[in-house]
């Protein structure tokens, strides 16, 4: 879909009011970072599923909080910080979750009847798992979160230190130790196998 | 690793990340470098630390799935405006009213019937309705679907084995739930169908979804109460269902949304909507690229989710067109194929044809006339449309992941379903190895797995692989497995 049609579902027809200007100027930022965004929540999540899910989170969030934005920093990387949030609030909270399912309610409130995916039931991903899940895809998503999105954002996206301590909320030295244990615990998952490819 | 003059193996280690990035500043920069000269076990690991930042970032691209960013638009202009401002935070539950829902209802049939019989049209599913509840233990995923059809409809409650079977009356709907569900399922046959039945509640029945990193996973603990007063406990990995039959035998429901993934309109999506609340419309027949097609609209009961327009093969039951409208009109996304003239030869061999799937995200109200971003596809044609063992192929989808590309054949028989990869290029099996492991899959097995075997020569003369891949609730799958593979 191209950024024209995108930006057109987002436009209200009617008067204009001040909330539709800071909509507009949201549509613009997101026009601009979401192929970039929607990398970094795969790259995050490790399927289409989950990033999927976790976009919308965020551009929500984000759109919500965007008074809070300052015009003219960084949209990518406070974009990147509220994903951070969202995917270490999904950890915790998809440690235990429990929903009654048997209260009558609509679907998709909260008490009410969930729409259950199992993404393992799609035969292309169970046929193809071993063949597609590249190790090195593999081994990034097994780090835990705030590690995980510094190497994304260092070594795939090519942010500076400072750009990636920016989008962390973090100083410099805890990108670099971030850094520096992703990748010794990527070295330390991958080096077996390349041994045996040897 | 002995102690080196300047700096030791240790201070090496921690200085890599800042050495490989460039960014260690001169001094130290060779200091580094003199210890690697003369350390073995160093230049190692500095080696596979290199390697390691060069797989990343040689990493393929990844782009989003068509029609996502107009679900996108839609979610924020509807509740991104309104809402409160939050903490930064994910608001989990906002996902689960996406309007392209992944599949939800399992439509578990009970009965196979002792010989094949037709299938059910689409024309059959306008104005279906249906009331879905999930349960299931932790990673043998089952379903319950209350599913109502117009027209004469029996309704008859069965359990499988080993649970005995229910002391309850004939023509008598089990429902998983509460009074209030009871009530509910109880009033939509009546009104659907015409028909009066008697749906006492499972008094004590819980079902729990359960979210954790790999996605849903649904338990339960059951207590089934009966009309009679006796009650049981479901044990884990047993199937309850109800039986949606039109007379004798068992009316077929085409296939069951696990086989397919719920991506294709006939089956999956087409029963999500009506899982949705989706109105269904029949439009009437109409020729498309000389092929008879039923145009079916589905209208969202929720104004925030987008309308579909389904052009349906009648033949094939293929969907040939499938476009999406915003609420104000729009056309969001329009798919469907450039050549329907392949139908035909999916029943007899014939000169192969090719497929063309093309995608179409930025037309205008009905008309697709900007399809330059046409994302194609091709598949050989001259495939059965039947396998031994009553198979009819259901739908044709094309896949990719990374660098493999795919066709995706489903094949069922309305309750098993055969799944045929077709895989171009591919001079080399599949490395997926032979397994005999029954793979428990939403309800139904995962009897057989055979890769390799099917390697061969595409119509086109190139090399190719076939995947078979089977959902069985019976052996019976492994047989036409293996009678596919010998032909």
């Amino acid at each position: 879909m191209g950024v024209a049609a995108f930006l057109a579902l987002l436009v209200r027809p009617g008067p204009r009011d001040e909330s539709d200007v800071r909509l507009r100027e949201f549509q613009e930022l997101v026009a601009q970072h979401k192929e970039q965004m929607y990398r970094v929540a795969y790259r995050m999540v490790g399927n289409h599923e989950d990033a999927e899910d976790l976009v919308q989170d965020t551009l929500l969030d984000a759109l919500r909080a965007f008074q809070r934005f300052a015009p003219g920093s960084a949209f990518d990387r406070w974009i990147y910080r509220i994903m951070l949030n969202n995917v270490i609030d999904w950890r915790r909270r998809r440690a235990v979750r429990a929903i009654s399912l048997d209260e009558p309610g609509r679907v998709g409130e909260e008490g009410g009847p969930q729409e259950v995916a199992d993404s393992s039931r799609d035969p292309a991903q169970v046929a193809f798992r071993d063949v597609l899940d590249e190790p090195v895809e593999k081994a990034l998503t097994a780090l835990q979160p705030d590690i995980r999105m510094a190497v994304i954002l260092r070594d795939i996206e090519g942010l500076t230190y400072e750009e990636v301590a920016q989008a962390m909320h973090c100083p410099v030295g805890t990108v670099r130790s971030r850094l520096h244990r992703g990748r010794e615990e990527l070295r330390t998952r991958l080096a077996s196998l390349w041994r045996k490819q040897r | 690793m002995t102690k080196m003059r300047g700096w030791n193996c240790r201070k090496v280690s921690e200085g890599l990340t800042l050495w490989l990035d460039g960014l260690m500043d001169s001094g130290a920069s060779k200091a580094l470098e003199v210890h690697l000269d003369s350390c073995a076990a160093c230049r190692e690991h500095a080696q596979e630390l290199r390697q390691v930042k060069a797989q990343l970032a040689k990493l393929p691209g990844v782009s989003c799935r068509p029609g996502f960013w107009p679900a996108v638009g839609y979610r924020l202009q509807t509740e991104g405006r309104t809402a409160p401002a939050p903490r930064l935070g994910a608001r989990r539950r906002l996902w689960a009213a996406l309007p392209v829902g992944l599949g939800l209802a399992f439509w578990l049939l009970i009965g196979r019937p002792s010989a094949p019989v037709a299938m059910l049209g689409v024309r059959d599913l306008v104005g279906a309705h249906a009331v879905a509840e999930v349960a299931g233990p932790a990673k043998d995923f089952s379903g319950l679907a209350l599913v109502s059809w117009p027209g004469p409809v029996e309704v008859s409650p069965e359990h499988h084995a080993p649970l005995p079977a229910p002391p309850i009356a004939d023509r008598t709907v089990t429902d998983g739930g509460s009074q209030e569900k009871s009530q509910r399922a109880e009033a939509l046959l009546a009104n659907a169908l015409g028909m009066r039945v008697s749906i006492p509640p499972h008094q004590g029945t819980r079902m729990m979804a359960v979210r954790d990193g790999d996605g849903w996973r649904v338990g339960r603990t059951a207590v089934l109460a009966y009309g009679d007063g006796s009650e049981e406990l479901l044990p884990p990995g047993v199937r309850i269902g109800l039986a949606v039959s039109r007379g004798t035998p068992a009316l077929q429901v085409p296939a069951p949304p696990i086989c397919c993934g719920g991506t294709h309109l006939t089956d999956g999506e087409l029963r999500n909507l009506a899982v949705q609340n989706y109105r269904l419309a029949w439009h009437g027949e109409s020729k498309l690229a000389e092929r008879t097609v039923d145009c079916l609209a589905a209208s969202p009961a929720a104004k925030d989710r987008p309308a579909h327009l389904l052009w349906v093969d009648k033949q094939t039951g293929l969907w040939v067109r499938h476009c999406r409208y915003g609420p104000d009109g729009t056309l969001l996304t329009c798919t469907g194929f450039e050549d329907l003239a392949f139908a035909p030869t999916l029943a007899k061999p014939g000169p192969p044809r090719l497929l063309i799937n093309w995608m179409c995200n930025e037309g205008r109200a009905h008309s697709c006339k900007c399809c330059s971003a046409a994302q194609g596809i091709s598949m050989p044609l001259g495939l059965p449309s039947e396998l031994p063992g009553g198979y009819r192929l259901l739908s044709a989808a094309p896949g990719e992941r990374g660098k493999l590309r795919w066709t995706h054949l489903a094949y069922t028989d309305g309750i098993d379903c055969l799944s045929v990869f077709y895989i171009p290029g591919a001079s080399e099996p599949l490395a997926r190895p032979e397994s005999a492991t029954v793979i428990s899959l939403g309800g139904l097995r995962l009897h057989h797995w055979r890769v390799g075997p099917l390697t061969g020569v595409d119509w086109q003369g190139k090399a190719a692989s076939w995947a078979v891949v089977g959902y069985a609730a019976s052996d019976l799958l492994l047989k036409v497995s293996q009678a596919l593979e010998s032909s």
